[in-house]
């Protein structure tokens, strides 16, 4: 992933006009928070509440695209439309292993471009 | 003017609230259903902005109790990850105004608002 632009802040600039103290505390909130998704993802889906998986993920999207993610929230997307239909499930734990690495690298493009 | 915003998600209120507060709105804001509620019910807002799924009282409770209970007809408008979720339905049925699909565009949002509060400026 070295050098490949994971996520795309264009949105967030146009909504701030291009107020930087503003894009870096909604980056920082992202580093915060997506941990503390993954925690409880992880935990939901060990105790089998697949409806309260959904409602978290559905939860977690919206934060995901307006930092431009786009790669990311595909997987996301993906796990809402699973646990939200009950549909493979199967694949469930894999694809939030996927999840879990993409919000690695997001987190380490965030750290390697401003700090 | 002032705008109550009912939001779970926090980089979502954080969105939202950096957007309207560039519009020069004054804006309140609560991270469950049952906070709103109560706000609602003891301060005067010129808008109220649900997300539907929240904690402890969904968008569309709110609405209802607005409206049934309260009787209070301050326009409403919410925020959903889909047009097609049937409580957006339950929730215009309930006396929302209108909704917006998440993530908007900040264009989006300005000409709802803009819209909503039009007949107040």
């Amino acid at each position: 992933m070295a050098g490949e632009k994971l996520y795309d802040l264009s949105i967030l600039n146009r909504i701030s006009g291009g107020d930087q103290s503003f894009i870096l505390e909604m980056i920082n909130t992202f580093r915060e928070t997506a941990p503390e998704y993954l925690e409880k993802a992880h935990q939901l889906l060990e105790k089998d509440a697949i409806d309260s998986l959904s409602r978290e993920t559905h939860r977690f999207i919206p934060g995901v695209s307006f930092l431009g993610a786009k790669d990311l929230e595909y997987e996301l997307m993906k796990l809402e439309e699973y646990t939200k239909k009950h549909e493979n499930l199967d694949q469930v734990p894999e694809l939030l292993s996927v999840i879990s690495g993409k919000i690695d690298d997001l987190i380490a493009c965030f750290i390697r471009d401003f700090e | 003017m002032k705008i109550l915003y009912a939001e779970d998600d926090i980089m979502m209120q954080k969105v939202v609230v950096h957007s309207l507060i560039r519009l020069g709105y004054e804006v309140t804001t609560v991270d469950d259903g049952l906070e709103a509620c109560e706000i609602i019910a003891s301060e005067d807002f010129d808008l109220v902005i649900l997300d539907l799924f929240m904690p402890k009282k969904s968008g569309f409770e709110v609405v209802e109790y607005m409206r049934d209970d309260l009787k209070i007809h301050t326009p409403v408008l919410i925020l959903s990850r889909s047009h097609l979720d049937e409580a957006i339905h339950k929730a215009y049925t309930a006396g929302a105004n209108d909704f917006i699909v998440k993530p908007f565009m900040p264009e989006e949002l300005v000409i709802k608002i803009t819209r909503m509060l039009a007949p107040k400026r």
